[in-house]
C-alpha cells in the first residue's frame, strides 16, 4: 500500500490486493486506511515524490528501465510506508526499493525503482519530440519535475478534423505506446491545464468552433498523481477524455475549478484553504490589490496567466535535424547491383548534409519497401561517428549481402535514426597522424565485425561492485551509441577463474567435514582427488535480488595441479562446479 | 661498378635469408617479454614477436594456459593498443582478466556465432593496427585457415595467441612458436600455481626446452616469476614438426 499526501489531504494512491481485501481502496483517506491497518496515525509521511502504477502493457517511464511484464512501482525517495515499515524511522537515506519489497513478501508482483526525475524529464522531451506530429511547436510545462506537454495548434485543428479529433487522435495514439493521458484545450496555457486535470470529457465545448486562435493543447501525462485531487473536485475515473474549453468561456470555466488548477503551490492552497476559498470564482470577490501582499506574487500570476491577462509562452523543444534520404522507383528494381548504386547515392546525399552540419552517424537505417511482399528494414549501428558515405555504404553492403530481399523494391530510404557530432581533432605541425590514423582503423575494425556479426557480439566490459559472481560486471554494445565515461573498477578484486560456467553444474563430491572442503569429486573426464583447497567464501543475495543464492565457494588444486572452482549450495549442500582456473 | 666487400654480401645474403624465413616482417616489428627472464631466454627472440601467432597447446583444462596467454596479452598492452577475446562459448569472465592485469577499457570480447565468422573476425582483428593482441580458443584449424590467419598477423603487430587443445600437436602449424602447458602441483607454502611450459616448435629452429614457472595470483596484477628450473635446451636442433 502506497500513500500520497496531496495538499494536506493525504489519500491511499495504490493498494495491494491484501490491503484491498481489508476494504483499502485507492482514493481513501489515511486516515481511514490507517485505522484499517490498525497502525493508528503514525503513517507520517514528510513529502510524497511521484508514484505511479504502470499496467503491464504500459512501458516503463525511463528508457534505461527494464521492459517487464510485470506491474511496476516507481517511488519517490521518502514517499513509501507501509504496514510493516511504520516503525522504521523513515528517512531519504534509506533505499526504498527493498523496503516496498518486503512489504510485498510475494517478491514477484511488484519491481521497484527509486524515482528518477531526470529520466522522467528525459522520456517527456523524447515524448516531446515525438508531438512534434500534431503540432509543429511543442514544450514542456514550467513545473520543477514537468508532468505535461504542450502543444500550440494554432490553426492546426482543420489538418484534424476539428479539435475533438484531434484530441482523440491524440488519445488513441498515445494510448498505443501504452501511456494514458489526458487531454485539455484553451485559450490560455493555464486553462488548458486546468481541463486536463479538473475539466470534464467535452462537456466544457458549448458551442463549437469558437477557437480558431491561440489555442493551447496541454497533454497530461497520467503516470504521475493518479488520484490527487480534493474529493469532489474531478471526475473519479482517470478514463482517457478530451477536455475542451471554448476561448469565450474561459472565465466561466474557470470560475468553476478548483484552486489547485491555478498551478499553484501547496502552501498558497493550505493559506487559501484556511480563509474557505474552494473554488477560483471566488477569488473575485477579494480585493486584487492585496494579493500580492497577502499570498506573495504567485497567485496573481497564475491566475492571470491562466484568465489571459497575462502573457505564457510555451518554450518550445528543438526538433532534432533529420537525416533522411528516399528514392521512389516508378518500376520496382529486384537488380542488387542497381539497389547498391541507388543506395550509395542516397548514402552519399545524407552523408554531405550530415557533414554540413558537423554530425556524423551512429546508427543508419535503410528501409526497403517491397509493397507486394512486405518490408525489410536493415540497420547499422557504429562505434564512433561518422560521415564518411564510402565507410557507410561499405557497413550497409555487407549487412545487405546476408540478407534475403523479400521482392522487387519500390522505395527505398536511407536515415540517420542516431547521430552525435563528429569528432575533429587538431592537427600537430609535425604529427606522423599515426594515432589518430590507428584510432580511425580500430573504429572502422568494430564497425565491420559489429555489421557482419551483429551489435550484440562485439562488446566492451564494465565491472560493477555486484559479489554475485555472475554479476560482476556487464557487457555493453560498442556500436550505435555514445558511451558515458567509465567508473574506474573496484582494486581490490578477489581470485576468480577464467572460464565460468554459463550454469554451474552438480558435482558428486565428498567432502570430510560436513562444512569442509571436498576430498574428491568427479567430473565428466574422471575423478578428481583434491590436494589443496582455499576457502570457503561464502557469497549470499538478499531474496529481493529475484532468486537467492547462498553458496560457499572453494578454490580447489587436484592432484595433478589443475585448478577448479566450486561451490556448496547451502540450502541442501549440494556441490557445483562454476569455473575453471583454466 | 664497385663489387661491395665479401662480408657485407654475406651479411646481405644472411639477412635476405632471415627475411624469406619470417615472411613479410620487418625488425621495427619488436619483441614482447613476457616478465620472466626464463621463459623469454628458451623462446628464439627473447619474447613473443609481434606480429605473429603463438600456439598454446593444454595439457589439460584448468592447467593456468590461459592465464600464461592473458599474461602475455597484458605485456603486449603496454604500449598501447587493445586486447579482444574471442569467447564464442560465452565462459569467459572479465573480472578474472582485471585480476590478471587487464586494462578494462582495452579489453573487447567478441562472441561469434559459428567458427566460420570467428576465423573471419580474428583475421580482421589481426590485421588492424590498433590490436595490440588477440586470444581465441581454437579447437579446430584448417591449414588454410591457420595460413590465412598468419598472414593477417603478419601484416601488422598484433600478437595472435591461439589455445589449442594437446590433440593439436601433431598437426602441422603457421604459428611462430608452439607450446605447451601443463599443470604441476603447487608447493605448500604459498598461494603460487605452478606451470610446466615446453617449448615444442620454433619456425627460427630454436630447439626444445621447457621451463617451469609461477603465477604468484596472491599480487595484484598476479605477477609471474621462473622456478628453480633452468631451460633443458636440447641438443637436437631444427624445426620440431
Amino acid at each position: 500500500m502506497l500513500h500520497e499526501t496531496v495538499h494536506g489531504s493525504r489519500r491511499v494512491a495504490a493498494c495491494s490486493a491484501k490491503a484491498r481485501a481489508l476494504g483499502i481502496t485507492v482514493g481513501m483517506p489515511l486516515s481511514e486506511a490507517a485505522a484499517l491497518l490498525e497502525v493508528g496515525d503514525t503513517c507520517r509521511v514528510s513529502q510524497v515524490g511521484d508514484i505511479c502504477r504502470v499496467s503491464s502493457r504500459s512501458t516503463p517511464i525511463s528508457g534505461s528501465k527494464p521492459k517487464t511484464d510485470k506491474s511496476i512501482t516507481v517511488v519517490g525517495q521518502d514517499c513509501i510506508l507501509s504496514r510493516q515499515v511504520t516503525n522504521l524511522s523513515y528517512n531519504a537515506t534509506v533505499d526504498p526499493a527493498p523496503v516496498l519489497n518486503q512489504s510485498h513478501p510475494a517478491g514477484a508482483t511488484h519491481l521497484v525503482w527509486p524515482h528518477d526525475p531526470r529520466a522522467d524529464r528525459e522520456a517527456l522531451e523524447r515524448l516531446a519530440v515525438w508531438c512534434h506530429r500534431y503540432s509543429p511547436l511543442v514544450g514542456l510545462d514550467d513545473a520543477v519535475e514537468p508532468d505535461s506537454l504542450l502543444l500550440d495548434v494554432t490553426g492546426v485543428a482543420r489538418f484534424f478534423d476539428g479539435e475533438e479529433a484531434l484530441g482523440r487522435r491524440i488519445l488513441t495514439q498515445f494510448a498505443r505506446r501504452g501511456i494514458l493521458v489526458r487531454v485539455g484545450l484553451a485559450v490560455t496555457i493555464g486553462a488548458a491545464w486546468a481541463a486536463a486535470r479538473y475539466g470534464k470529457s467535452g462537456k466544457q465545448k458549448a458551442e463549437s468552433g469558437g477557437m480558431q486562435e491561440q489555442d493551447r493543447l496541454e497533454c497530461r501525462w497520467l503516470r504521475r498523481r493518479a488520484v490527487d485531487s480534493p474529493p469532489g473536485s474531478r471526475a473519479k475515473d482517470v478514463s482517457p477524455s478530451v477536455a475542451i474549453v471554448p476561448s469565450d468561456h474561459t472565465d466561466e470555466f474557470l470560475a468553476a475549478m478548483p484552486l489547485a488548477a491555478l498551478r499553484l503551490s501547496d502552501e498558497i492552497l493550505d493559506l487559501l484553504r484556511q480563509l474557505g476559498l474552494q473554488r477560483v470564482g471566488q477569488l473575485d470577490r477579494l480585493p486584487r490589490a492585496d494579493f500580492n501582499a497577502r499570498f506573495g506574487p504567485e497567485l496573481l500570476r497564475r491566475w492571470d496567466q491562466a484568465a489571459g491577462r497575462l502573457d505564457e509562452p510555451i518554450v518550445a523543444l528543438p526538433l532534432p535535424q533529420q537525416f533522411e534520404a528516399e528514392q521512389f522507383f516508378e518500376h520496382p528494381v529486384g537488380d542488387r547491383a542497381t539497389l547498391e548504386f541507388v543506395l550509395n547515392q542516397l548514402i552519399q546525399r545524407i552523408a554531405q548534409m550530415a557533414t554540413i552540419a558537423g554530425r556524423g552517424a551512429l546508427r543508419v537505417e535503410v528501409h526497403f519497401d517491397c509493397r507486394t511482399s512486405g518490408n525489410l528494414t536493415l540497420e547499422v549501428g557504429l562505434f564512433r561517428p561518422s560521415a564518411s558515405a564510402e565507410h557507410l555504404f561499405g557497413l550497409v553492403q555487407m549487412r545487405l549481402e546476408r540478407l534475403r530481399l523479400p521482392g522487387k523494391v519500390e522505395t527505398a530510404t536511407v536515415r540517420f535514426t542516431e547521430t552525435a557530432p563528429l569528432e575533429r581533432h587538431q592537427a600537430e605541425l609535425f604529427d606522423s597522424g599515426t594515432v589518430s590514423q590507428h584510432s580511425r582503423q580500430t573504429a572502422d575494425l568494430i564497425d565491420r565485425l559489429a555489421s557482419r556479426l551483429g551489435r550484440d557480439r562485439i562488446l566492451g566490459v564494465r565491472l560493477l561492485a555486484e559479489a554475485q559472481p555472475e554479476r560482476a560486471y556487464r557487457y555493453e554494445s560498442l556500436v550505435g551509441k555514445r558511451r558515458p565515461p567509465r567508473r574506474t573498477p573496484p582494486r581490490d578484486l578477489p581470485p576468480r577463474p577464467l572460464k565460468l560456467l554459463r550454469r554451474p553444474i552438480r558435482l558428486a563430491a565428498v567432502a570430510i567435514v560436513p562444512d569442509g572442503p571436498p576430498l574428491h569429486f568427479t567430473l565428466p573426464s574422471g575423478r578428481q582427488r583434491v590436494a589443496r583447497s582455499w576457502g570457503p567464501e561464502r557469497i549470499q543475495t538478499g531474496w529481493w535480488r529475484g532468486q537467492p543464492i547462498h553458496r560457499d565457494y572453494y578454490r580447489v588444486e587436484t592432484t595433478t595441479g589443475t585448478r577448479y572452482w566450486l561451490f556448496r549450495r547451502r540450502t541442501d549442500g549440494g556441490w557445483f562446479l562454476h569455473g575453471v582456473f583454466h | 661498378m664497385t663489387k661491395p666487400p665479401s662480408s657485407q654480401l654475406i651479411e646481405n645474403l644472411r639477412r635476405q635469408i632471415t627475411s624469406l624465413e619470417n615472411g613479410r616482417r620487418t625488425e621495427k616489428d619488436g619483441v614482447v617479454p613476457c616478465g620472466c627472464a626464463e621463459l623469454d631466454r628458451l623462446l628464439p627472440d627473447g619474447g613473443f614477436r609481434r606480429g605473429s601467432l603463438i600456439e598454446w597447446l593444454a595439457a589439460e583444462e584448468g592447467c593456468g594456459v590461459h592465464s600464461l596467454a592473458l599474461i602475455v596479452a597484458r605485456e603486449a598492452c603496454r604500449e598501447g593498443g587493445r586486447l579482444v577475446v574471442f569467447d564464442p562459448a560465452e565462459e569467459f569472465y572479465p573480472p578474472a582478466a582485471v585480476r590478471l592485469g587487464l586494462e578494462i577499457a582495452n579489453l573487447w570480447v567478441v562472441r561469434p556465432e559459428n567458427q566460420a565468422d570467428e576465423l573471419w573476425a580474428l583475421a580482421q582483428v589481426l590485421r588492424c593496427p590498433g590490436i595490440a593482441a588477440a586470444v581465441a580458443q581454437l579447437d579446430r584449424l584448417d591449414s588454410h585457415d591457420f595460413r590465412r590467419l598468419q598472414l593477417a598477423a603478419e601484416s601488422h603487430t598484433a600478437l595472435g595467441l591461439l589455445l589449442r587443445p594437446w590433440s593439436a600437436r601433431k598437426e602441422p602449424s603457421w604459428a611462430e612458436v608452439r607450446l605447451g602447458v601443463e599443470a604441476v602441483p603447487s608447493p605448500e607454502s604459498a598461494e603460487v600455481r605452478r606451470l610446466k611450459v615446453h617449448l615444442l616448435r620454433s619456425r627460427r629452429g630454436a630447439g626444445y626446452g621447457t621451463v617451469e614457472v609461477e603465477l604468484h595470483e596472491e599480487t595484484h596484477p598476479v605477477h609471474l616469476a621462473a622456478r628453480l628450473a633452468r631451460p633443458q635446451a636440447d641438443a637436437r636442433s631444427g624445426r620440431a614438426v
